[in-house]
């Protein structure tokens, strides 16, 4: 099987936000170093997908490793980033719920050669939530435009691929049965939205304020 | 092999593109709120800017002498150049130096009214200049609430009189 174009390009767009976040390492603030080495690990574990693919060994189960991770620095950067002490526990119950739920997945439930869509799907939910949190206090608090915040153009990225891409993700089981020519197509909306949240990552760290 | 869309397939097509569509929406919401909140804010901004120099061109300019000053302890924090000319020094630190040793322990009837009553209305005093004649003055102050800072103003007495 031929890898499409697109996906070549997806892929390499996960080293910008990564060498951007290496790049302005000195001058971020401690959550936005938390989220250059979740960027770092993002790209690492593309490259790990691409080896273990190479050598036909299945990649399933990384995916369902990079829901966690994804989920518990974003959830720490917009934790970070929102004053209002109820917010905060919001966050924090959000982050304890999904680790619980996804560690009884992990030892009941999941089948390491299948992608965990429903675990998936929940922390695309969780993090949607959290993105429209937080964008609405940006918007509410903030003294300069709203996108000269980092955590804005994050915001951005997490709810726009969220709605991009949730309802592929749900059926993307449902979709490879389909055939390859299926998963093709609807994989490169997937890769579309991942170009454009790493985008946006890597704009998020050429802000100043936090 | 040329794709067929099944019910499926379409269903989950759709589905993305209404919820892209309603994320598309909501972030054009959330950037004109912002610019408009942040609009709001640099006009608030510029009227506090404006109503600041009126009022400092209104303490500039004034013919009765003015100054803020701390009672306790005696600090002169700002001065108009009309106070300085009626107690004839050049720096708000002499004008201090003067008015924290008033004879008859006048300095200390200032301070005593501020802190019981908060306002002085219109206090006779006197002090003499170094030629020594006594000038007299009637002075007005009223404390800023919470605070030991004081807003003062000074009529000189014999300018008074002459309008009088």
């Amino acid at each position: 099987m031929t890898i499409p174009v697109f996906a070549h390009v997806a892929a390499a767009s996960y080293f910008i936000p990564a060498a951007a976040g290496l790049w302005f390492w000195k001058r971020s603030a401690s959550p936005m170093r938390i989220f250059t080495l979740f960027c770092v690990y993002s790209t690492l574990h593309l490259v790990m997908e691409f080896t273990l693919g190479r050598f036909g060994i299945s990649n399933q189960f990384l995916l369902n490793y990079h829901q966690i991770i994804e989920l518990l620095s974003i959830l720490y950067l917009f934790h970070a980033r929102v004053p209002e002490r109820r917010t905060k526990f919001l966050f924090r119950s959000m982050a304890g719920v999904y680790s619980a739920v996804w560690l009884v997945n992990k030892f009941f439930y999941e089948d390491p050669e299948r992608f965990s869509e429903g675990i998936t799907i929940a922390a695309m939910l969780f993090l949607m939530a959290a993105s429209v949190i937080v964008l609405n206090m940006i918007v509410r608090t903030s003294t300069e435009p709203a996108t000269h915040h980092a955590s804005f153009w994050i915001a951005l990225a997490v709810l726009l691929y969220g709605a991009g891409t949730v309802i592929i993700t749900g059926y993307s089981n449902t979709i490879l049965a389909m055939g390859m020519t299926a998963f093709d197509i609807f994989w490169h909306i997937n890769w579309g939205f991942t170009v454009i949240t790493n985008i946006f990552y890597a704009r998020s760290f050429l802000c100043r304020s936090f | 092999m040329p794709l067929v869309l099944n019910d499926t397939l379409s269903i989950i097509l759709i589905a993305t593109a209404v919820i892209v569509l309603f994320a598309f929406a909501y972030v054009f919401v959330i950037l004109s709120s912002s610019r408009r909140i942040v609009q709001e804010q640099q006009q608030r901004i510029d009227e506090i800017r404006k109503s600041e120099e009126r009022y400092k061109a209104l303490f500039e300019n004034s013919l009765a002498g003015m100054m803020k000053f701390s009672f306790t302890p005696f600090i002169v924090l700002e001065t108009n150049q009309t106070i300085l000319e009626m107690f004839n020094v050049g720096t708000d630190y002499e004008l201090q130096r003067l008015l924290s040793d008033l004879p008859n322990g006048q300095t200390r009837t200032i301070e005593a009214a501020l802190h019981a009553k908060g306002v002085i209305d219109a206090l006779e005093i006197e002090f003499p200049t170094v030629t020594g004649i006594k000038r007299r003055f009637l002075l007005s102050a009223k404390r800023e609430e919470g605070t030991n800072l004081a807003h003062c103003v000074v009529i000189l007495m014999t300018a008074e009189r002459l309008i009088g």
